[in-house]
């Protein structure tokens, strides 16, 4: 965006909150004294807080939603008032209460536990409405659990897949793609860490345990100004805190793997903990019969792959004014193959025996770190400071090894090692400070900053070769590469009046690289406007810059993506997004948002035509076409009902999202990746009784985009190094796509109470029907069924069952 | 019940695995076979081209089909200012090998290559005939000298002409036989990488505009290996340093074809489209101005 728009913006932002404040010093509600209730909102039995929670004052239908601390703060003028404390999935608190001095109320609130269809005619509805935020929404995990999943436990990513606006990767896969975007565009944070790479087994299975998350937000387009660093999207992943009541916790027995998580108080309500761990078997089963298979041919050696993760989590409670929370993450993927054989002796007619050794080693591993540590502060009832310490780190590495001996009469003869490694990474380390001021009612204030140190790992590739008599090594990648981000903001959540309300905020950013130092100021804006009852229109604006790219060959989230920073040559990815929506609230709790988005996005990088992760001995900058530009656009539709027997929603997407390079497709706009024309969910949850839960997900979408060939002729060029092979000629960039896509998925849970604990089998179908959907599609030259393309299937009706004990 | 998470684990692992595969019909354009020409036109040379047919996606490649690829009775003609220069004519020894009789190319002109053929599309291609590279040798020197060898670098200068998008094709010849260079860089540069706007195909190294922008550059070539011991040189002889302009199509062709070779094997690599400008069918017609410079070597 120009910068001269933005400096517009920066005073007309001045100007808007310097008219408000001046116009609202004249109001006579805010020369009134006002009297402030603060407190937090938690879950009654396990004293979880309880995120967006809201608290509202039911006569002037003034409130205000918890932040992600579950802290509020509303400011009301003196007097009796009826307080309403509410969140979704939980039954309401209402007090009157008579405000003549500053009161701190911290509450409580019990799960609902009514099943049958209630119309909720409160004021509530009408306060979420208004509340929410265009392009965001927000998952209480509590309500997904029922859902069926590939593996027998739900995936929260492959769940934020079936939202409008967001797209799935390829078959099975947790890839996220978000109105466009992709997905280094993602801003995905366990609880306040940014996660570089979400995936285990190749991109299946993410890496967050359902069991230790409380909440999930997932905001598309309309950005507060607190977030910043990416251009798409930003899914904000929150731990339990773990239960201050009693201890609880439970294990579950899912065909891929086994895991437990257990939470407690420590000695006193004051200080909490949780803990959860995950691990497959498929080793365990794998390396015998591998084992087994090598010893039979006259070798040893096994094939394994396991992958495990742990969450941790502690909180103390000092005061009611001081919290303290460290969380921490760990998990690693591995695939492991090694083989060793001795050939049995063989004989020349002089009599010398010979024999062979070989010996061959190949590993993979990959896996994220990230560790938190969060005070939370309470300076007044109007100002709250969390400050974050943030540590995360992602590695990636393979190494094989080749190494052959020979011998004559037991003396070694020859000798050959080939040794290749391959490793990268990133990691960081930040600290950030955010304050949420309430002065007034009619004024929610956020502001802070935050330091970052990334140290990037592009791709360092070694390769040693030896023979009997000389070694020799060479290594080739990019060096270690450090830089800087600093991070503020500030945004002011300004009621104007009843039917009004406006988010104003300015996020600026410095990244500083190899000396040179990118500086951003990118205006965000949100309006919200009461229509009538239960009725609000909508409209966002937000401009975004990126730091960091990611360097991707495939769509399956692969470990081997790299992820780079930007640099002297290559800039940092910029975007605007300008939304316009509408939200509904219907009757028997449904509820209905429509939006339309275009997002434009500059600055981008892509793999060159030809480039590869892996096989040229290059430096990765070199393999990259920069200044790429993007645009999409679409509309979405949500319908959901949140509450109720019967719960779930139906997501529609048409969109349309292209690229634009000089240096790939001739310069000509190109369908990207996952530009799918038609994306639709419908997502259903029913409670027939209460033992048993119904639930049911079917998908259906435009074919992945890609790029195949078209035919294929002799090079006969005289004098070039590939005369007399096939050249391929390919279709223009992505412009040929698969078949659609559509499944059927199907769960149900029998949930039995016993005295000590609580019992849940957990039946899924994954694709009922059995549908063939493309995994990949390529080309074969095939003798017996002719040449042409050929789709590969996987994950064709795939039944799965868990058993769950909840203690 | 060990037994039973046993085989429920057995059953996950097999269920995970299966995969179908099975032919599918994709709506892709251009199903038709094609006609492939590739061809250089040059100033002082009867031009050879190659014409064959495109395999389509459903036809099965047999190397020893080589009929396969044959286009029969095809009418290929090149004109000039949309007057016909000549017609085409197979040799008769090699059905894919077309020869115009005619060489009087003057640069600057441009030349426009019709074709047709019962049951292909028709092809269109046009090209324009370049200037002399205008280049010259600058330091000559013997790199490295055993006994009775050596080996050499050189300089040279290339003076780009601002006025045309020029681009470059040098390499060592000597009794038609190419000498490879081990290294290529141009002055003022670190010495450790080749830049990327130089691409070596075989022996020949093919040179982006982008280089000279109009400027006056300096290469610098080394000599792979001893020149007697490793390539047959005789203690003296007379080669020569032979330098091309060749148009932007054909340096398009040239470097977009030998990515996707350099590619072939690596399933991760990124598709390469090819970049050529025959307009209904496939390949190339480029156009080229050769300057040789002979050199005499003694070894010392």
């Amino acid at each position: 965006m120009d910068n001269r728009i933005r400096i517009v913006y920066v005073l007309l932002l001045i100007f808007i909150m310097l008219f408000h404040k001046s116009h609202a010093g004249i109001n006579k509600d805010t020369i009134a004294r006002k009297i402030i209730i603060s407190g937090y909102i938690e879950d009654y039995s396990s004293g979880e807080k309880l995120v967006g929670a809201n608290i509202y004052e039911s006569a002037n239908f003034v409130g205000v939603s918890c932040n992600n601390y579950g802290f509020y703060s509303l400011s009301l003028p003196p007097g009796n008032h009826q307080i309403v404390w509410s969140y979704m999935g939980y039954q309401s608190v209402k007090q009157l209460i008579k405000l003549s001095k500053d009161t701190a109320i911290n509450i409580r609130l019990k799960p609902a536990i009514e099943l049958k269809e209630v119309e909720v005619k409160d004021k509530r509805i009408d306060l979420q409405i208004m509340n929410s935020k265009l392009g965001s929404i927000h998952l209480p995990i509590n309500n997904l659990r029922s859902l069926p999943s590939l593996t027998g436990e739900i995936d929260i990513l492959k769940i934020i897949q079936l939202l409008p606006g967001i797209k799935s990767g390829n078959e099975g896969s947790t890839g996220i793609y978000v109105r466009g975007g992709s997905p280094d565009q993602n801003l995905i944070m366990l609880d306040g860490v940014p996660v570089y790479n979400v995936n285990h087994l190749f991109g299946y299975l993410s890496i967050f345990n359902s069991n230790a998350i409380q909440n999930i937000d997932v905001i598309k387009g309309g950005f507060p100004a607190r977030f910043g660093g990416r251009l798409s999207s930003v899914i904000d992943i929150q731990s339990k805190d773990g239960n201050n009541k009693k201890v609880t916790g439970n294990i579950v027995f899912g065909y891929v793997c086994p895991q437990i998580t257990i939470e407690g108080p420590v000695f006193s309500e004051k200080t909490s903990f949780l803990f959860s761990a995950r691990r497959t078997y498929v080793d365990l089963i794998m390396r015998p019969l591998t084992k087994a298979d090598n010893e039979a041919n006259g070798g040893s050696g096994s094939t394994g792959y396991f992958f495990y993760d742990l969450n941790a989590k502690i909180n103390h409670r000092f005061n009611n004014n001081n919290r303290l929370f460290f969380s921490i993450y760990n998990g690693i993927d591995r695939f492991q193959n090694d083989e060793e054989k001795t050939s049995s002796y063989f004989y020349d007619f002089n009599g010398s025996a010979y024999k062979n050794y070989n010996y061959n080693e190949n590993s993979m591993d990959w896996g994220n770190t990230t560790a938190s540590l969060r005070w939370n502060h309470l300076f007044n009832n109007k100002l709250f400071l969390n400050t974050t310490f943030t540590y995360t780190k992602y590695h990636f590495n393979t190494f094989s090894e080749d190494l052959r001996e020979e011998y004559q009469n037991e003396i070694l003869t020859d000798r050959q090692r080939y040794v290749l490694s391959y490793n990268s990474g990133i990691s960081d380390i930040g600290l950030r400070f955010d304050f949420d001021y309430n002065p007034y009612t009619n004024h929610q204030i956020k502001s802070g900053f935050s330091v970052v140190n990334h140290d990037f790992n592009p791709g360092v590739k070694s390769l040693s070769g030896s023979v009997i008599s000389a070694d020799t090594t060479i290594s080739v990648g990019g060096n270690q590469i450090s830089t800087f981000e600093i991070d503020y903001y500030a945004e002011d959540e300004i009621k104007i009046n009843k039917k009004l309300s406006t988010n104003l905020g300015l996020h600026a950013s410095h990244f500083i690289v190899e000396s040179k130092i990118y500086s951003s100021l990118q205006p965000r804006i949100q309006l919200n406007y009461k229509l009538k009852e239960n009725w609000a229109l909508k409209s966002s604006f937000s401009s975004m810059t990126q730091y960091i790219h990611l360097l991707s060959n495939t769509s399956f989230g692969l470990p081997m993506d790299l992820w780079v920073p930007a640099t002297s040559k290559i800039k940092p990815q910029q975007s605007w997004q300008a939304a316009l929506g509408i939200s509904h609230a219907l009757k028997r709790n449904y509820e209905l948002t429509i939006e339309t988005y275009y997002k434009r996005m500059s600055d981008l990088i892509e793999y060159k035509e030809g480039a590869s992760f892996f096989m040229e001995f290059s430096n990765w900058d070199e393999k990259v076409a920069v200044n790429g530009k993007g645009d999409s656009y679409g509309i979405e539709l949500l319908l959901q009902k949140k509450e109720g027997k019967t719960t779930g929603w139906i997501g529609y997407t048409l969109s349309w999202s292209n690229r634009q390079f000089d240096e790939l497709n001739f310069g000509k706009t190109y369908p990207y990746r996952f530009d799918k024309r038609h994306d639709l969910s419908i997502v259903v949850s029913h409670k027939l009784k209460k033992t048993i839960e119904l639930s049911g997900v079917w998908v259906f979408s435009t074919g992945t985009a890609m790029t195949l060939p078209i035919g294929f002729y002799q090079n006969t060029q005289p004098n070039d190094t590939w005369n007399g092979r096939l050249i391929t000629e390919y279709s223009e960039r992505n412009s040929v796509r698969m078949p659609i896509y559509h499944r059927l998925d199907l769960g149900i849970n029998f949930i039995k109470e016993r005295k000590k604990y609580t019992r849940i089998w957990n039946l899924s179908l994954y694709n009922t029907y059995g549908r063939k959907n493309p995994f990949f599609v390529y080309y074969d030259n095939d003798y017996n069924l002719g040449s042409g393309f050929k789709q590969l299937s996987v994950l064709m009706f795939i039944p799965s069952i868990s058993y769950q004990i909840k203690f | 019940m060990n037994k039973l998470y046993f085989k429920i684990v057995l059953i996950g692992i097999v269920f995970l695995s299966i995969s179908c595969e099975e032919k599918i019909e994709l709506d892709i354009p251009n199903q038709t076979p094609r006609m492939v020409v590739q061809g250089v036109l040059s100033p002082g040379e009867n031009p050879v081209i190659d014409l064959r047919k495109s395999y389509t996606i459903a036809e099965r490649i047999i190397d020893e089909h080589m009929n396969m690829q044959q286009i029969y009775f095809p009418d290929l003609r090149l004109y000039k200012d949309n007057q016909l220069v000549a017609s085409f004519v197979v040799n008769p020894l090699d059905p894919f090998s077309y020869s115009l009789n005619y060489n009087n190319f003057k640069v600057g002109e441009k030349y426009v290559l019709r074709g047709s053929a019962k049951n292909f599309p028709d092809i269109y291609a046009e090209t324009v005939i370049p200037s002399k590279p205008n280049v010259y040798i600058t330091n000559f020197e013997y790199s490295s000298i055993s006994s009775n060898d050596y080996k050499f670098s050189l300089k040279i200068n290339i003076q780009d002409n601002p006025d045309e998008e020029n681009y470059y094709a040098y390499t060592l010849v000597s009794n038609n036989q190419y000498y490879p260079f081990y290294y290529t860089n141009y002055e003022g540069e670190s010495n450790n990488q080749q830049d990327p706007s130089i691409t070596q195909i075989n022996y020949e190294f093919y040179v982006n505009d982008k280089l000279f922008n109009g400027k006056l550059k300096t290469i610098l070539l080394d000599q792979f290996g001893y020149m007697i011991n490793n390539w047959g040189f005789k203690a003296q002889e007379t080669f020569w340093i032979e330098c091309r302009s060749i148009t932007k199509d054909y340096y398009d062709y040239k470097i977009s074809t030998n990515k996707q070779g350099n590619n072939d094997f690596d399933i991760f690599a990124e598709p390469v489209l090819i970049k050529h400008n025959i307009t209904g069918g496939f390949g190339v017609l480029g156009s080229s101005n050769i300057q040789r410079y002979p050199l005499t070597i003694q070894t010392k």
